[in-house]
């Protein structure tokens, strides 16, 4: 090869590769809540978080970030998303330890009482993966959930969005497809069915315990002796939600598990009358609490945050932190209009009756 | 390893990466291993058959060529001592001694071939007859897997051995050039069937690394992919689903279906072959052509001429010349002579051996009978408008028709595009029956309309993929009818600027890269030519 052809050869591979990532940043997932939320942690300044909440739905329905900000000057950032499978929890503190090296833990186990063999599947482990740049870490978490789930896919698939999400151009790419859309409200879940409302069954069980499944076992295992190894601050629990008996045993176990450990372990489904959730009026389906459910959570655990790993109350710094009141300012004028005008106006009628079991 | 799979590209620039920083002296080594790398990723096990067929074909080449050699070397020597009389029999007693072993390869060749190909239609066939007069119980199909390029990689050995036969050319002295040629990777998925002495001595030879031949390679590459992963598995989905549920689709629906599945089969396979001669130009090789745009054939023995080309000249080399050339149809013509016209004593034996090749041509593409049936319309078409000839033409003079203009040609090439749509039911119909009552539905059912209602967006794909598989086609034809023309396209990109160049080649890759079906949620479809 001539040297004029090797010059040419390289540009063109150059300007390929420049095409290549432009088209693999417009072709991926889908953007949605969970999207803007990784996008919004990975624009926050290095070392400004408090704390990273991570987990499933369990997490961004029931965290106002902005309120235990308002509250108590934190920054807990929540990187959830829908079906979070428990063994990604490992990878995502990774990989919130890179920017954020000093922030502590909470996580959500409610995902503990499924199987991952059968019950990971594709599109919750790509509403995280999807969401990380490309690192050793990424192609680490990549492997582990697809083992852990039992998928058979070619890893590659998910270190490339276009080979996934390619054929998007035929349900619409959109605008917003051509930006890195960031969630103004810190992570917290404010669509507009949080503003429901149905009558929930306030449960009332005992500490029977169940064993759950083996390999799920083995990655809270896994989770939380990676966190003692790290000596990293971690808190886990459950979030309140109108459990069944089955959903208690497994969650007792849980706390079994986590004694055996050594590790913080709250299951909230304990202190309702602590917390004040009211079955009657928090939720918005049988496994979420709607707004005013996840505010006075919020209240609860950020006093527990607060008094357990002491974040500096950091309001007034302006200059570093103005984001955050500005995420609060937007949080209170989306939650206000959506409940004093449309959402309660609109949908009152709708108001639905839980199922008894 | 499927060859629209990144894997296969990755495998690609690996083995080309190889084969170039080995000493051009051994570069067919290299190719060799390769292609013995590619063969174990299909399955160890199947590698026997393709080892058995390359030494078979080896050793009756090297004997047949030590026969032809010494016969020869006599009738040299013995020149002038020699009466016409003895030369011809030291010719028959050398065909004779290469007989033995010539046939003995073919039939054991041919037989493992027919083995793995029409063991489980026959098998069906005996079922039939059975449960028809109940006198056994049905016999389970063999679980026999198709050894990878086995129809292509035996019609390719074999037709070596018959042209050493024939005295065509010398056999190759180094069997492991013979294995190399046998097992070129880019011609065992889905052919071309290759001559030995077209391409066997571009193997051979060693390459310098040629940054132009590579890109057109490249581009040939991207043109097979375009076809493939934007047309052919995109417009199958409307064949598919009229053909599975063709009670549903009446009338114009059939043709369409046919359409769609004519098309994907040609962009399927022409893809197929285009993005293995990419490859192949990669190494210095430059596989023969196997399509040259058959729809552009203003008659059936033309359309023939341009899909499968190799195929079709291999049965033509092989089987057409050597039955219309033999001793038993020339005496056949001559006996006919007695009892009909000169000229259909000519044409009956011709017809024989069409109907013989073109059922040939039909049961290598599969053993039932919709594949029998198919091979008798092509072969009744064809020696129809041979013995109607004349009559056509005689029509043309009587109604004073311009033959010698654009409008001729296409009224003609239209024609014979829909005797090959129609004939594509015959084998996308799922059985007879259906077959039969899809033809029926075809010309009883009058609907044009549905090309207006809406009807077509209603056949698996939508509005937005129907508009794209349109646009693909306009692409297809215009490139068909620029090829037509004389214009080599790739050689008329590399004359213009670097920046158009660059747009045409990005643009092609990124083409189908969006607009492909792969990955998952697709699941790119086989090709069809490689369960051959």
């Amino acid at each position: 090869m001539k040297k004029s052809q090797a010059c040419r050869f390289v540009s063109f591979l150059l300007i390929f590769l420049l095409l290549f990532s432009a088209f693999n940043k417009i072709f991926k997932i889908e953007i949605s809540a969970g999207f803007k939320r990784f996008v919004s942690f990975y624009n926050s300044k290095e070392d400004s978080i408090d704390g990273i909440y991570i987990g499933s739905s369990s997490v961004d329905r029931y965290w106002h970030s902005v309120v235990a900000w308002r509250d108590y000057g934190m920054t807990v950032h929540s990187l959830s998303s829908n079906s979070q499978p428990i063994v990604l929890a490992k990878y995502i503190i990774e990989e919130a330890r890179k920017t954020q090296p000093n922030a502590f833990f909470v996580v959500d186990l409610r995902q503990a009482r499924k199987k991952l063999k059968g019950g990971t599947t594709d599109q919750a482990i790509r509403q995280v993966t999807d969401n990380m740049p490309f690192s050793k870490n990424k192609v680490n978490a990549v492997k582990a959930a697809l083992e852990a789930g039992g998928i058979d896919s070619n890893p590659i698939e998910y270190y490339l969005n276009i080979i996934k999400y390619h054929s998007r151009w035929e349900t619409g790419i959109e605008r917003d497809d051509f930006y890195n859309i960031i969630d103004k409200n810190k992570g917290t879940y404010l669509d507009f069915n949080a503003f429901f409302t149905i009558k929930n069954k306030r449960p009332d069980y005992k500490d029977d315990v169940e064993p759950i499944d083996p390999e799920t076992e083995k990655a809270v295992r896994d989770l939380m002796q990676y966190g003692k190894k790290e000596k990293l601050k971690i808190l886990y629990v459950i979030s309140p939600f109108s459990v069944n008996e089955d959903e208690m045993k497994g969650f007792n176990y849980v706390g079994k598990i986590a004694k055996d450990e050594g590790v913080d372990f709250i299951n909230f489904n304990y202190y309702y009358d602590e917390i004040g959730i009211d079955f009657d009026k928090d939720f918005y389906d049988i496994r979420h609490v709607n707004v005013y459910g996840g505010e006075k959570f919020t209240k609860y655990l950020a006093k527990i945050l607060k008094e357990k790993f002491n974040p500096s109350d950091k309001r007034y710094d302006i200059e570093n932190y103005g984001d955050w009141n500005e995420a609060y300012a937007s949080y209170i004028s989306t939650n206000y209009s959506k409940k004093n005008k449309e959402v309660l106006g609109m949908f009152d009628e709708l108001i639905l009756e839980a199922e008894d079991d | 390893m499927s060859i629209t799979s990144l894997r296969f590209f990755i495998f690609v620039i690996l083995t080309l990466f190889l084969y170039y920083i080995t000493p051009k002296k051994h570069q067919w080594k290299t190719l060799l291993v390769i292609n013995y790398v590619f063969y174990a990723f299909a399955g160890i096990k199947l590698f026997v058959f393709m080892l058995f067929t390359t030494v078979s074909a080896y050793l009756t080449g090297r004997y047949m060529d030590n026969v032809n050699i010494s016969t020869n070397e006599e009738l040299e020597r013995r020149k002038e001592e020699l009466s016409r009389e003895e030369k011809k029999q030291i010719r028959a007693e050398s065909a004779r001694k290469k007989k033995v072993f010539f046939v003995l390869t073919l039939v054991i060749n041919f037989g493992i071939l027919g083995v793995f190909k029409y063991c489980n239609d026959f098998i069906s066939f005996i079922n039939i007859i059975s449960q028809k007069f109940d006198f056994a119980s049905p016999i389970p199909h063999l679980g026999l897997v198709l050894p990878l390029g086995i129809s292509f990689y035996t019609f390719q050995a074999m037709g070596y051995i018959i042209d050493i036969y024939r005295g065509k050319y010398s056999a190759e002295k180094s069997l492991f050039k013979f294995a190399l040629f046998v097992s070129f990777f880019p011609q065992l998925v889905q052919g071309p069937i290759s001559r030995f002495d077209e391409v066997a001595s571009q193997m051979f030879e060693g390459h310098k690394f040629d940054y132009i031949r590579i890109k057109h390679g490249f581009e040939l590459f991207i043109w097979g992919l375009f076809k493939k992963l934007v047309i052919a598995d995109r417009i199958g989905i409307i064949g598919n689903e009229i053909f599975s549920n063709y009670i549903q689709y009446p009338g114009l629906f059939v043709f369409i279906g046919a359409f769609c599945s004519l098309m994907q089969l040609y962009t399927d396979f022409s893809g197929g072959v285009d993005i293995m001669r990419g490859v192949a130009q990669g190494f210095g090789v430059i596989l023969p052509n196997n399509f040259e745009r058959p729809f552009f054939s203003k008659d059936l023995p033309e359309y023939w001429r341009r899909w499968h080309i190799t195929l079709n000249n291999w049965l033509r080399d092989y089987v057409f010349y050597s039955l219309t050339f033999s001793k038993r149809f020339l005496n056949w013509t001559k006996k006919l002579r007695k009892v009909v016209s000169k000229k259909e004593a000519k044409l009956i034996p011709m017809f024989v051996a069409i109907l013989i090749v073109r059922l040939i041509n039909a049961t290598w593409h599969g053993g039932g009978s919709q594949y029998f049936i198919l091979g008798l319309y092509h072969g009744i078409l064809i020696c129809l408008g041979m013995q109607f000839e004349d009559l056509f033409r005689k029509i043309e003079n009587k109604f004073n028709i311009n033959t010698k203009c654009f409008s001729w040609d296409l009224f003609r090439m239209i024609r014979t595009f829909i005797l090959v749509v129609l004939a594509k039911i015959i084998t996308s119909a799922t059985s007879l029956r259906t077959m039969v009552c899809m033809f029926k539905s075809l010309f009883t059912k009058f609907n044009p309309w549905i090309l207006v209602d809406g009807s077509v967006f209603e056949l698996g794909l939508s509005v937005q993929a129907i508009i794209l598989l349109v646009f693909a086609l306009l692409i297809l034809l215009v490139v068909g009818i620029l090829q037509e023309f004389g214009i080599h396209l790739r050689e008329k990109l590399e004359e213009q600027n670097i920046w158009f160049q660059w747009t045409v080649i990005l643009g092609g890759i990124f083409l189908v890269m969006i607009f492909g079906m792969y990955g998952p949620g697709f699941s790119a479809g086989e090709f069809i030519y490689q369960q051959f």
